[in-house]
């Protein structure tokens, strides 16, 4: 199982040191809305969750993202 | 990356049933900025433009990784968001400015307002390009009772596709059917930017989509090649027993259907030849036979030079295969050395598009036909040139070197090993080859080198040298190296080599095993003459000529 960071960095095609908890579409250039879906399909998939719409809206930054996991019982 | 790279990523992709879409998008935009100069001539290229009233953004870039698979370089545009109806009705529209060769509509049922607006869509697209237009049937769902909507919408299109040349239907339905319609069609991705396709579906749907990038840019695949064991077959010739080889026959009634229409195909698969055979022509369960194939290459040798072999002979571009094996191993030899062939596993054969092609002609129906009629004339020519070239290719080198201390163990072993391309199978141990050599008879270690790699000893030869008459006592060569006309090499070697000698004749004998038929026709196919021949063996004698000379396709060392 892969680490969110490199998830993230993966789909983003982004170095992974710039996925900090702050890191988010206001950072990244290639964190656009397209692949922000990418990003929830490669998560879902990953940590085999299922996200629902409000979640999803919700994310500004990788930090919520991680909050959103752990609601789903991920660390 | 360079192209190389990226088209090598792109064929191991595709081995995958479901492609991780974020791959698929990366090597697509990739590919867009690759370097151009570097794109090999068989690549076809093509414009191809996506008109959706919902968002497909991704779509365009999974579709050129899609449609290089099968040696297709699409350039894409993407009409913007729901602008479908504005693009195709404005004359200046960035869709007539790119001035598309394929056009992909890909429409909502919600944002078409009825048949008629469909077909001025359809007409307008026709009438100002030359494109091809690709319509996605329309979906079905929450529709009340007795809404006809969607089978009229659907009419419209089917009607359109049977007047006019130019529009094709794609069953859209039948691919949500096929892929679970729940998790692609309007899932939550419908709220979050409109996705009504979920961007997962992007890669499966692309490849299916591609095929009409392979029809437009005349890319369709002409030859099928197939491994057997595994493949066509479950289960391996002449290691499992006869009655427990199960034929795939679904597989087969597919390869049937798919040279019904033309395409051409082959096997190119490591057995012993007759053990093969005897399943491919006395296997009850089989649907195909020896006939429905237009070339074989069954034996030891790597697949890349067998396929290049079928190529050759077959008069095709490499770039006109694609190629079915179950084996990993051969599958990326293939997609490494033969970079413009489809690879693919025998379960994608029956989705894979890349043997679409726009109309039928009564001459691709006849091809089969055709190419067993013209095999049968032109084999011994065809074979001949292209045998030549490829070995030239192949950087064959040969070296035939004297017995000493250090080979005497391998002469030894290939003695005792080697069944099929051995004249007598005389088995002889180091102490056997030793006492020959003290005796003065003449033994060579045959071995060699091509550019993939180098075969160490892989021949012996053992004669036996009378002042005017040299006897082949042994003369034998590995399997791994038949096919390259090194026992033609040999031969020309020994003739040098006892004329050196002052002999005026050589000969030898055919002892027959149960194995070694391959080495039946030698004497015969170097000249040799027929002296007599009885139930345990045959004579033969060749009278020296003046000169011998060795082909230029091959080094030869000695």
């Amino acid at each position: 199982m892969l680490t969110l960071e490199k998830i993230i960095a993966k789909v983003l095609s982004a170095d992974e040191s710039l996925i900090t908890d702050e890191a988010g579409p206001g950072s990244i250039a290639s964190w656009d809305s397209f692949n922000a879906l990418l990003l929830v399909a490669e998560l879902e998939k990953n940590f085999n969750v299922k996200f629902t719409l409000e979640e999803i809206i919700i994310v500004k930054t990788v930090a919520d993202i991680k909050k959103i996991l752990k609601n789903h019982g991920i660390a | 990356m360079t192209f190389k790279e990226i088209q090598y990523k792109i064929s191991a992709l595709y081995e995958h049933r479901q492609p991780a879409v974020s791959e698929c998008v990366s090597l697509g935009k990739s590919l867009a900025e690759a370097d151009v100069s570097f794109v090999p001539e068989y690549v076809r290229k093509i414009k191809a433009a996506f008109l959706s009233s919902f968002t497909v953004q991704g779509l365009p870039e999974v579709f050129r990784a899609s449609a290089l698979f099968n040696n297709v370089w699409a350039d894409t545009y993407l009409a913007p968001y729901n602008q479908f109806t504005q693009e195709i009705l404005n004359s200046e529209s960035g869709l007539y400015r790119f001035d598309p060769a394929l056009s992909y509509l890909i429409i909502d049922k919600k944002d078409i307002a009825d048949n008629s607006h469909l077909e001025t869509l359809v007409k307008t697209l026709l009438a100002k390009t030359k494109s091809k237009v690709v319509i996605f049937n329309f979906v079905s769902e929450g529709d009340a009772q007795g809404d006809t909507a969607v089978p009229r919408l659907n009419e419209t299109i089917k009607a359109l596709s049977e007047k006019e040349t130019r529009v094709f239907v794609y069953d859209f339905n039948q691919f949500l059917q096929a892929n679970g319609k729940d998790d692609i069609w309007n899932t939550k991705y419908a709220a979050l930017g409109d996705f009504r396709i979920h961007p997962e579906a992007f890669p499966r749907l692309a490849y299916d989509i591609s095929r009409w990038a392979v029809a437009t840019a005349g890319a369709t695949k002409k030859c099928a090649v197939l491994d057997l064991d595994n493949t066509l077959w479950a289960g391996i010739a002449g290691e499992d027993d006869f009655q427990t080889i199960t034929p795939n026959k679904d597989l087969q009634k597919f390869l049937q259907s798919l040279a019904g229409q033309g395409a051409l195909l082959a096997i190119a698969s490591k057995n012993n030849f007759n053990d093969a055979l005897e399943v491919l022509e006395r296997h009850p369960d089989m649907a195909l036979r020896k006939k429905d194939f237009a070339n074989l290459k069954i034996d030891w040798q790597p697949k890349d030079i067998n396929i290049r072999a079928i190529a050759a002979e077959l008069k095709l571009g490499l770039d006109s295969f694609v190629f079915a094996d179950d084996s990993p191993f051969e599958r990326d030899l293939i997609r490494t050395s033969l970079p413009e062939i489809a690879v693919i596993t025998p379960e994608a054969l029956p989705t894979y598009p890349g043997f679409h092609s726009v109309g039928l002609t009564a001459e691709d129906f006849r091809r089969g036909e055709m190419y067993k009629e013209e095999e049968g004339r032109k084999e011994f020519e065809v074979a001949f040139s292209s045998v030549e070239d490829f070995l030239r290719e192949l950087k064959l080198s040969v070296a035939i070197y004297p017995a000493v201390q250090e080979t005497i163990p391998r002469i030894s072993q290939l003695t005792q090993k080697t069944n099929q391309f051995n004249l007598t199978t005389r088995r002889y141990g180091e102490d056997d080859v030793k006492n020959m050599l003290l005796r003065g008879w003449k033994i060579w270690s045959v071995s060699a080198k091509d550019r993939f790699g180098d075969y160490g000893i892989i021949g012996v030869c053992i004669i036996d040298p009378a002042a005017d008459r040299w006897k082949i006592d042994t003369l034998l060569l590995s399997c791994r190296i038949l096919g390259r006309k090194v026992e033609d090499i040999i031969f020309t070697f020994l003739c040098s080599e006892a004329l050196k000698h002052g002999a005026q004749k050589i000969g030898g004998e055919f002892i027959p095993t149960k194995k070694n038929a391959p080495a039946s026709s030698f004497f015969s196919s170097v000249g040799f003459r027929l002296l007599e021949k009885d139930g345990s063996q045959e004579v033969y004698e060749h009278i020296l000529r003046d000169d011998y000379s060795y082909p230029d396709f091959i080094t030869v060392l000695c």
